[in-house]
C-alpha cells in the first residue's frame, strides 16, 4: 500500500500494518454503530461547484497540486495530477464561499474532491444516475440509489415507520426522477411540504389530511372485505383480494403506530396554516420547511435515513431564487447558469443558493446536536449529512467530479476538519462517487465491496480511503 | 393446485422488495421457497419412501424442468423413472441406469462428472445444466443419486406430496397443440381476477403515458418482470409496499373529477348540462350528487354499472363528506378525498374474469376483457382532448362517449339481440374497428405524446401515419422484447462498422435512444415499421409473419437540413456550425442527427416529412425486424465483443420455438467470457469461452441461433471487419425441433438464409402464435386450447392478417367462457 499525503500533511509515519490496522478498527466501529447510524442525503439539482466548497487552506494546497492555480476556475477535474488521496487540514471550511453557515460545525465537516461518476452520465442532469451510480435512461433508473439500498439491507432502518423519508422541492407534487428502489422502479420524492407534512408529521400533529388517509383505508377496506364475503372464485384468485386486505391493515397499522409515536412538540415545525413556507412562490422558502421537516422525523425516530431534494432531475430547470437574483438577472437556474460565465453577480447568485442549502444543513446539524441520541452521544454524532449536486461540477456537467461536504457522524468513524482530495480521473488510484456510498454501506453495518453499475470503468472497488 | 399456491407465494414474496416509503416487508414473503434438496430430511420423507423419496425429490428439483415430457430427453418425472432401466442414452448408446451399479449408469456419471470423455465426443456436458463440477467432494445430490441406484433404485413411493413443478407450456406436444380432435367441445379459460397494471391505471384516471402533466405513469402497479407479459395475472395483487406508493400517487390522479376543468377533458357538454352543480353549489341536492356519482364509477373507477353495495357504499361517503364542509370553497378536497377513496376500491383495482352462472363473462367484464385487448385505456374512459383534433380516431364522430365507444355500445345490448357484445361476429368487427389503419395525426398516441411525436394543428408527425391498436403495438414490443433498445448502453456504438469514424458517430445511439423533439426514438422506428406491415398485410398485402421476417421497408429518423450548403466549414457563417456529410452546414446535435440514418445502413439524407421517412433499406445488410437495429441492440451486449449472440439466439430459440432454455438461476459456474483481446472477435470469446461441457447444456440451446447475427454488432451496425477477418455470419444448427413435417436443422451461410428459413416455417409461425395467445390471454397456453389455437393459424393462413388472427381468437369461447375447474384450486 502506498503512503498518501495524508501522513505527510498530517506528520505521522504510517505504515501497511497500521493502516490495516485502521481499516479494522473502522470495521470494529461499524459492527458497533450500523443499525444506529442515520443518514441525510441533501442533493441540489444541476450541480455544486467545487469552487463553492474550497476553502483558503484547501485553496492553496490545491495550487499546489493542479496543473494550473485555481485562479479564477470554477472546477479545475482536467488538472488534477496526484496520484494518491491527498488530505488537508481545513479549520477555516466556514470561508469557503457557500460554507460560511456551516459556522462552528465547520469543525464536524469534511470537503471531499476528485471523486467521478461517469456512469450516471452528466449533462443536466443524470436524474437517478449520482444515487445510484449507474445510468438512467429514458427516465429509467438503472439501479437502486444509495438510500434505497441502505434501507434494504438494514433491517433498523426497515423498521422505521419510514424507512427512507424522501422529500423536496420541485414542479410537481412528486420527484420520481432522483431515487430509486432498483432498477426500474423509481421511488417517490414529497415535493409539496404540506403533503409531507400530512404524511410525516400528520399523525402526532392531528393533521385533517393524516385523518382522511386512514378513511380512505378505512373505506377500502371495507370495499374488500365485503367483496370477499360473497366471493365465489377460485382460491388463488381469492388470495389476490386477501393480499390485498392484509395490505391494506398492514398500512392501517403503520397510521396506527404514527399515531402511537408521540413527537417532542418542541422538535415539530409549525403546521401549513400557520407558516407561509409551505405554500411560498420561493423554492428555498419551501425546501426550508422540508428540511425542518425531515429533522423533526429524525429526531422523533420515525426515520433513519432522509433525502432532501432541491429541484432535481428536470425540476432545475424552471427553478427560481426570487429573493437572491437582483435586477436585470435571469430568474431561473439554467438561465442564470447560462449567463453566469461572463457575470461575476450571478455566479455570486449561484454559490449563495448552495449556501442556502448549507444553512439549512447547519440548522438541521445543530438540531440534531442538540438531541441525544439513544444509542449514546447526539444525533449528529450518529448521523451522516451528505450533501452534493446531483449531475457533479458544473451546468452542463462531464460527472467528472462530485464535490461532496460532509457533516456530523463521529460515532460512525468520520471526522471533520478536513478536504480530502482524490486523484483525478486519469489516475490508478482516482476513487468514484460510488466508493462513498460503499463507505456509507459499510458505516451502515452493510458487508459490501461494490456499488452500483460503473464497475467497467476499472477504478478500485470499495470504500473510500482514508475517510474513515 | 399446489404449483399454484406456491407460485402466489413466490410472487409474495418478489412483490415484497418493491419497497416502500414507511413500514415493513410482508411478512409472508419468506414462505416462498420450495424445500431445498439439500437439507434432505427436512422436506419429509414419507414412510416406505427412505430410498426412493430422496432421489425423487432431486430430479424434481433440479431435473425437471426440463427433463420432462415433451422437454429434454430422459423424462426424469416420477413416470419416466421406471423407464430409466432399459433405456440407453442415444448419444453415446450407453445404459441409463444399472440396478446397483453407479459407475456403469451414464445417468450416474453425467451428474457425477464421472469420466465423460471416454464415451465420446457427445458425451455432452455435465448435469444438471450450469452444474459446476470443480467439487472437492460429491455433491449430497450427487450422493443421494448414487446410494438410489445402489439399492436398486426403487421407483414405489406413494406417499410422497404431489410434485411442484411449474407448468411449462413449452413441452407441449407441438403438433397436437395445432390439431383440433373435438371441434365440439366447449372451450374455457381459467376464471379469475385482474389486478390492474402501470399503463391501465394511468389511462384509467386519463393521465398521459409521457408523464409531462403528472407522474401517474410512475405508479407502482407494476407486473413481476418474471411474468412473460405484462398481462400476465397469476399471483398479481398489491403487497403493503405498493399500497404505500400507490397512495402517494393518488392525489395527482384525480384531477380529472375533483377541478371544475371539464372542458379540457372533451366532456364539456356533460359538464354544463349536468355537473356544475357539484363543484358550485353549496349544498348540491340529491339529483346532483347521483349524477356526479353514476358518472364517476361508470366512467371513472369501475367501468361499468357500480353494484347496489358500491353505490352505496361510495355514495355514503360522498354524502358524508359533503356534510363535513364548512364552506363551497373547500369542495375540491372534498372530492379529492372521495375519488381517492374509490381508487382504492377491489372494483377499480381488481377486474373480473370469473363468469356468470353459465361461465360466460357478462356483457361488462366482456366489454373490459376485450378492450384490454385492444387497449388500455378502458371502454368509455374519457378522452381529453378537443374533438377536432381526433379526426383519424374510429370514433371521431363520438369522442364524449369516451376511449372504445363502441364496446360500450354493445355491452349495453343484451345477449341475444342484435349487435351485442356476446355475438362473435360483434367482437370480431370491434377488433377490426380499432385494430388499425392510417392516420396522419395519429390518434392513437396524441393524447399520451402530442408535444413531440404526434401531429397537432400546424405541425408535421414525427411518427408514421399507420397505427395499430396500442396494445397490438405493445405485444410486438413484448414478443420481440425491444424495449431495452433505448436503455442498453453501448459502448462504441459503431465499432468495427464503416462508420466508426465518422462525425458524431458516437453520440447517434444516444440520440436515437433518447428521442429528440424531432425524431422517434429507436424502438419507436420500429413500432412504426411494424404498424405498417400489420396494417398493409390486413388490407391484403401478404402474410404479416412473412412480412416481419422480411420487410426492408422502414420507418427511419429524418435527417433534416442544415442552416446552408457548404463544401467545407469555411463555408458556415453561423458560429460553431461544421459542413456536415450532406453538404450543410450543421452544429453539433443536427450533425449527430445527420448521422443517425448510418445505424440502419443509409447513407443520404432523409426528409422530414411523414412520407419522407419511409426508406427501404439494402437488400445486402437488412431483412426484417430481426436484422433491425433496435432488436439487435435491445438483444446485444454493451461492448462489440459482447456475448450478443447468446440474447439474440435465446430470443430465438424460446420466441420463435417455444423450448424453454435452462434459467440463469441454475448455473453454479462463473460463466464469463474470456478475456478481450484485439485479436478475438465475440464469436471467437463467445465460442471459446462456452464450448466446455460445463456449458455446452444450456448454450447449445443459444449460440447457435445467435451466431448468425455477428455480421452486426452489438449496437445493430452491420460490420465491416471483425477483428482483422471478414465478419462471419455462418452458422451450424442441430437442435432445432422437428414437426409440423419440417426440419429447419442444418448449415446457413448468412442471418439472411436462416431468416428466409424462419419466414417460411410453420413452426416459426406457430411460435408466433402462441406468444400472441399468451399475451392477450394473459396466460400460457394448454392442450385445451388447441382448437382456438388451430382457428388463429387458420385465419393467419386466410388472408395473413393479425388483425383477423386476434379477431379469432376474441370470438373464441376460451376468449368469453370462464370455468373453475380449469383455472383453479377449487
Amino acid at each position: 500500500m502506498k503512503l498518501g499525503r495524508r501522513a505527510l500533511i498530517r506528520g505521522g509515519v504510517a505504515t501497511a500494518g497500521a493502516a490495516a490496522l485502521s481499516l479494522g478498527a473502522s470495521r470494529f466501529v461499524r459492527a458497533a454503530a450500523g443499525p444506529h447510524a442515520k443518514f441525510v442525503f441533501v442533493v441540489e439539482g444541476n450541480c455544486v461547484e467545487p469552487v463553492a466548497m474550497l476553502s483558503p487552506t484547501a485553496r492553496d494546497a490545491m495550487n499546489g497540486m493542479l496543473r494550473a492555480p485555481v485562479g479564477t476556475n470554477r472546477w479545475w477535474y482536467r488538472d488534477y495530477q496526484h496520484s494518491e488521496l491527498t488530505e488537508v487540514p481545513t479549520p477555516d471550511l466556514a470561508e469557503a464561499l457557500s460554507l460560511g453557515p456551516l459556522g462552528s460545525l465547520a469543525s464536524r465537516s469534511s470537503v471531499l474532491y476528485g471523486l467521478s461518476c461517469k456512469a450516471s452520465g452528466g449533462g443536466h442532469t443524470p436524474y437517478h444516475g449520482a444515487m445510484s451510480a449507474t445510468r438512467t435512461v429514458a427516465g429509467s433508473p438503472g439501479g437502486p440509489t444509495i438510500d434505497a439500498y441502505l434501507a434494504s439491507r438494514v433491517d433498523a432502518f426497515a423498521e422505521r415507520p419510514f424507512d427512507v423519508l424522501r422529500v423536496g422541492v420541485g414542479d410537481r407534487p412528486i420527484n420520481n426522477q432522483t431515487c430509486a428502489l432498483d432498477a426500474g422502479k423509481p421511488a417517490p420524492i414529497l415535493l409539496k411540504p404540506t403533503t409531507a407534512y400530512q404524511v410525516v408529521l400528520g399523525a402526532a400533529t392531528g393533521d385533517r389530511g393524516f385523518a382522511r388517509r386512514g378513511e380512505m383505508l378505512a373505506f377500502a377496506r371495507e370495499d374488500v372485505t365485503h367483496r370477499l364475503a360473497d366471493f365465489g372464485g377460485p382460491v388463488a384468485e381469492r388470495a389476490k383480494l386477501e393480499t390485498y386486505l392484509a395490505s391494506i391493515e398492514q398500512v392501517e397499522l403503520q397510521q396506527s403506530r404514527l399515531r402511537g409515536i408521540t413527537l417532542d412538540p418542541a422538535t415539530l415545525p409549525p403546521p401549513p396554516a400557520d407558516d407561509p413556507r409551505y405554500a411560498s412562490a420561493s423554492s428555498m422558502d419551501r425546501l426550508s420547511v422540508q428540511f425542518d421537516i425531515a429533522t423533526a422525523a429524525l429526531q422523533g425516530g420515525l426515520t433513519q435515513v432522509a433525502v432532501i431534494a432541491s429541484s432535481t432531475g428536470d425540476d432545475f430547470g424552471s427553478v427560481t431564487y426570487p429573493s437572491l437574483v437582483g435586477p436585470g438577472m435571469p430568474l431561473r437556474r439554467h438561465e442564470l447558469h447560462h449567463e453566469s460565465a461572463g457575470d461575476a453577480a450571478i455566479r455570486d447568485v449561484i454559490h449563495q443558493v448552495s449556501g442556502k442549502h448549507v444553512e439549512y444543513i447547519a440548522r438541521m446539524a445543530n438540531a440534531l446536536a442538540a438531541t441525544p441520541d439513544p444509542s449514546g452521544g447526539t444525533m449528529l454524532d450518529n448521523t451522516v449529512i451528505v450533501y452534493l449536486g446531483d449531475n457533479g461540477e458544473q451546468h452542463h456537467s462531464t460527472a467528472s467530479e462530485f464535490p461532496v461536504l460532509l457533516v456530523g457522524g463521529e460515532n460512525l468513524g468520520v471526522s471533520g476538519g478536513r478536504t480530502l482530495v482524490y486523484p483525478g480521473l486519469a489516475a490508478s488510484e482516482h476513487r468514484r462517487l460510488s466508493n462513498l456510498w460503499i463507505t456509507l454501506a459499510q458505516l451502515a453495518g452493510i458487508d459490501t465491496q461494490e456499488f452500483g453499475g460503473d464497475d467497467f470503468t476499472r477504478v478500485p472497488n470499495g470504500a473510500l480511503p482514508g475517510l474513515v | 393446485m399446489v404449483l399454484r399456491s406456491v407460485l402466489v407465494l413466490f410472487l409474495a414474496a418478489l412483490f415484497a422488495c418493491d419497497g416502500q416509503i414507511g413500514g415493513t416487508p410482508n411478512p409472508d414473503a419468506s414462505r416462498a421457497d420450495r424445500p431445498d434438496i439439500d437439507a434432505g430430511a427436512d422436506v419429509g420423507i414419507p414412510p416406505g419412501c427412505e430410498e426412493a423419496g430422496p432421489a425423487i425429490l432431486v430430479f424434481e428439483t433440479k431435473c425437471v424442468r426440463c427433463h420432462r415430457a415433451g422437454g429434454t430427453f430422459p423424462v426424469l418425472t416420477r413416470d419416466g423413472l421406471a423407464d430409466l432401466k432399459t433405456t440407453s442414452s442415444p448419444s453415446v448408446g450407453l445404459p441409463l441406469l444399472v440396478e446397483n451399479d453407479p459407475a456403469a449408469s451414464w445417468l450416474y456419471r453425467k451428474m457425477a462428472n464421472l469420466d465423460l470423455a471416454s464415451a465420446g465426443a457427445d458425451a455432452g456436458s455435465v448435469m444438471p445444466a450450469g452444474a459446476n463440477p470443480d467439487w472437492d467432494a460429491l455433491p449430497d445430490y450427487v450422493v443421494t443419486i448414487r446410494d438410489w441406484i445402489d439399492s436398486g433404485a426403487p421407483t414405489e413411493c406413494d406417499g410422497l406430496p404431489p410434485p411442484d413443478i411449474e407448468y411449462d407450456p413449452n413441452t407441449l406436444d407441438r403438433d397436437a397443440l395445432f390439431t383440433c380432435a373435438d371441434p365440439g367441445a366447449t372451450r374455457s379459460s381459467p376464471a379469475r381476477i385482474r389486478r390492474i397494471e402501470r399503463e391501465e391505471f394511468t389511462h384509467m384516471v386519463s393521465r398521459r403515458l409521457d408523464g409531462a402533466s403528472s407522474s401517474v405513469i410512475d405508479n407502482p402497479l407494476l407486473v413481476p418482470v418474471e411474468h412473460p407479459y405484462p398481462s400476465y395475472t397469476d399471483g398479481v395483487s398489491i403487497d403493503s409496499g405498493t399500497l404505500n406508493l400507490l397512495l402517494l400517487t393518488l392525489p395527482e390522479a384525480t384531477p380529472l373529477w375533483t377541478q371544475n376543468g371539464f372542458g379540457e377533458m372533451g366532456t364539456s357538454e356533460l359538464r354544463a348540462r349536468e355537473l356544475s352543480c357539484i363543484f358550485d353549489d353549496a349544498a348540491p341536492d340529491d339529483a346532483c350528487t347521483d349524477r356526479y356519482l353514476a358518472l364517476l364509477l361508470r366512467r371513472g373507477i369501475l367501468y361499468q354499472t357500480p353494484s347496489d353495495w358500491e353505490w352505496t357504499h361510495t355514495r355514503d361517503l360522498l354524502v358524508r363528506a359533503l356534510g363535513e364542509e364548512s364552506d363551497v370553497a373547500e369542495r375540491q378536497s372534498t372530492l379529492d378525498f372521495v375519488v381517492q377513496a374509490s381508487l382504492l376500491t377491489a372494483g377499480s383495482l381488481f377486474r373480473s374474469e370469473l363468469g356468470e352462472d353459465d361461465g360466460r363473462l357478462s356483457n361488462a367484464d366482456l366489454a373490459l376483457a376485450l378492450g384490454r385487448v385492444l387497449s388500455t385505456h378502458p371502454p368509455s374512459s374519457l378522452k381529453t382532448t378537443h374533438h377536432d383534433i381526433l379526426v383519424g380516431d374510429p370514433d371521431a364522430d363520438r369522442i364524449s362517449e369516451g376511449w372504445l365507444a363502441a364496446v360500450s355500445e354493445a355491452a349495453a345490448i343484451p345477449a341475444g339481440t342484435a349487435g351485442s357484445i356476446q355475438d362473435p361476429e360483434v367482437r370480431r368487427a370491434l377488433v377490426h374497428r380499432y385494430g388499425g389503419g392510417v392516420d396522419v395525426g395519429r390518434h392513437d398516441i396524441y393524447l399520451d405524446y402530442y408535444q413531440r411525436y404526434a401531429s397537432y394543428p400546424g405541425s408535421v408527425a414525427r411518427r408514421g401515419q399507420y397505427w395499430i391498436a396500442t396494445e397490438f403495438q405493445r405485444f410486438f414490443r413484448q414478443w420481440l422484447d425491444y424495449d431495452a433498445a433505448v436503455t442498453s448502453f453501448k459502448d462504441t456504438p459503431a465499432a468495427t462498422s464503416r462508420y466508426e469514424d465518422r462525425d458524431r458517430i458516437d453520440y447517434v445511439i444516444g440520440y436515437l435512444q433518447g428521442g429528440s423533439n424531432d425524431e422517434a426514438d429507436l424502438a419507436q422506428h420500429l413500432d412504426d415499421t411494424i404498424a405498417r406491415i400489420v396494417v398493409e398485410t390486413d388490407s391484403g398485402g401478404g402474410n404479416v409473419f412473412e412480412e416481419l421476417m422480411l420487410g426492408r421497408q422502414w420507418h427511419l429518423p429524418a435527417t433534416g437540413m442544415g442552416s446552408e450548403t457548404c463544401t467545407t466549414a469555411a463555408d458556415c457563417s453561423t458560429m460553431y456550425d461544421a459542413c456536415s456529410y450532406l453538404g450543410d452546414c450543421r452544429g453539433t446535435n443536427e450533425r449527430t442527427r445527420a448521422s443517425a440514418p448510418f445505424l440502419f445502413g443509409i447513407e443520404s439524407g432523409i426528409p422530414a416529412t411523414q412520407n419522407g421517412r419511409w426508406v427501404e433499406v439494402p437488400a445486402s445488410e437488412r431483412l426484417g425486424v430481426l436484422t433491425h437495429p433496435a432488436w439487435l441492440g435491445a438483444h446485444g451486449g454493451n461492448f462489440e465483443d459482447d456475448a450478443s449472440i447468446i440474447h439474440r439466439g435465446k430470443w430465438l430459440r424460446e420466441r420463435l420455438f417455444c423450448q424453454t432454455v435452462p434459467p440463469l438461476s441454475l448455473v453454479e459456474v462463473e460463466a464469463q467470457l474470456v478475456p478481450s483481446a484485439p485479436e478475438l472477435s465475440a464469436r471467437d470469446r463467445v465460442t471459446s469461452s462456452t464450448s466446455g461441457s460445463t456449458c455446452s447444456a444450456c448454450h447449445s440451446q443459444m449460440n447457435s441461433l445467435g451466431l448468425p447475427f455477428e455480421l452486426f454488432n452489438h449496437a445493430g451496425f452491420v460490420r465491416e471487419t471483425d477483428h482483422g477477418r471478414a465478419p462471419d455470419g455462418s452458422t451450424s444448427i442441430d437442435n432445432l425441433p422437428i414437426a409440423a413435417g419440417e426440419d429447419l436443422n442444418g448449415d446457413y451461410a448468412t442471418p439472411f438464409a436462416l431468416i428466409q428459413a424462419i419466414a417460411s416455417s410453420r413452426q416459426a409461425k406457430r411460435g408466433f402464435i402462441r406468444h400472441a395467445f399468451r399475451y392477450f390471454m394473459g396466460r400460457d397456453e394448454r392442450m385445451e386450447d388447441a382448437c382456438t389455437l388451430t382457428a388463429m393459424e387458420s385465419a393467419l393462413d386466410a388472408r395473413g392478417s393479425f388483425i383477423d388472427m386476434i379477431a379469432e381468437l376474441v370470438a373464441s369461447e376460451t376468449f368469453t367462457r370462464r370455468s373453475l375447474e380449469s383455472g383453479g384450486d377449487e
